[in-house]
């Protein structure tokens, strides 16, 4: 009978310890997946943002519409809606990706001329590789006189 | 000792062991969703400055297609800045300076606007315009001379 009084409300105690570990492991697990969710979100938008800006950057160095292809010479390029359409894979660490890319960035370029010069209109987009989701869209415009 | 009585027969060494390991990460978790959500509210205004800027550079740029094609319909002997003092492109006005300069500046933000200003080239052919100043400040003075900093003095 000692021998009983003793082990039985360890065991007790064990069982109940080990499901008040599981629900509150199973809430902590929820609070890691948000996180996690989010700070993945944030890095993702951040390399979307920085291939945005480099690729309107490009466009702004370009002296007339003839520069841009030499300047997205490693792009694929294409025509879609009266448009120049690059196309360029880059990993996850922002470097540019044939194969398995993580991110896809398409410059949709549209050249207006006027007597006085030429406006381009780059309409720069940034999308996941694993979903094809937009992740991040900028618009850049240049003005080439002459 | 052995006839003494513990207040709380029913808690032993395990149920001290898993509250304390619950409560590690519980903090942990909370630690971690805190720092993930104030990056990703960092990266959110980062995207708005980023947006704020390339709108305020596009429009720059409309106003210098309308500087130039006002510039060209002046021709070589009229391009002067005092012509197109006082104009409107785009919404903004433009304005002479002194220098013989023609700035304006377009509003990228709250706190920031793009400044730029362009001198007219006189020269038959060439450009009509060249740009001397084409930057990002800060709308408002900087007034941080006058705030007390609460700084540790060693």
């Amino acid at each position: 009978m000692k021998y009983h009084s003793g082990v039985r409300p360890f065991f007790l105690e064990m069982i109940f310890v080990l499901l008040f570990l599981a629900v509150s492991c199973a809430a902590v697990l929820r609070l890691f997946s948000a996180a996690h969710a989010a700070a993945r979100r944030s890095a993702e938008l951040n390399a979307a943002m920085v291939l945005a800006q480099s690729a309107a950057e490009t466009v702004q160095s370009a002296e007339s519409p003839a520069d841009l292809d030499r300047l997205f010479r490693g792009d694929r390029k294409t025509r879609k809606d009266g448009a120049v359409l690059y196309t360029a894979g880059f990993g996850e660490n922002g470097s540019p990706s044939a194969g398995d890319a993580a991110l896809r960035v398409e410059k949709s370029v549209r050249a207006s001329a006027a007597a006085s010069g030429t406006m381009l209109e780059a309409e720069i987009t940034v999308f996941s590789a694993r979903d094809g989701t937009v992740l991040f869209t900028l618009n850049a415009e240049k003005y080439c006189p002459g | 000792m052995s006839g003494e009585k513990r207040p709380f027969p029913w808690v032993g060494i395990p149920s001290v062991l898993m509250l304390f390991l619950v409560l590690c990460l519980t903090l942990l978790g909370l630690l971690s969703f805190l720092a993930a959500r104030s990056d990703w509210n960092l990266t959110r205004k980062n995207r708005e400055s980023v947006l704020a800027y390339y709108a305020a550079d596009a429009r720059a740029q409309r106003v210098l297609r309308r500087v130039d094609e006002a510039l060209r319909e002046a021709g070589p002997g009229g391009r002067s800045a005092k012509a197109l003092d006082g104009l409107s492109a785009e919404g903004v006005r433009l304005s002479a300076e002194s220098s013989g300069e023609i700035s304006f500046s377009v509003p990228a933000g709250d706190s920031r606007q793009l400044e730029v200003a362009v001198r007219p080239e006189s020269a038959e052919g060439g450009r009509r315009y060249r740009i001397t100043r084409y930057r990002l400040a800060a709308v408002g003075d900087w007034d941080g001379d006058d705030r007390h900093l609460d700084v540790w003095q060693g």
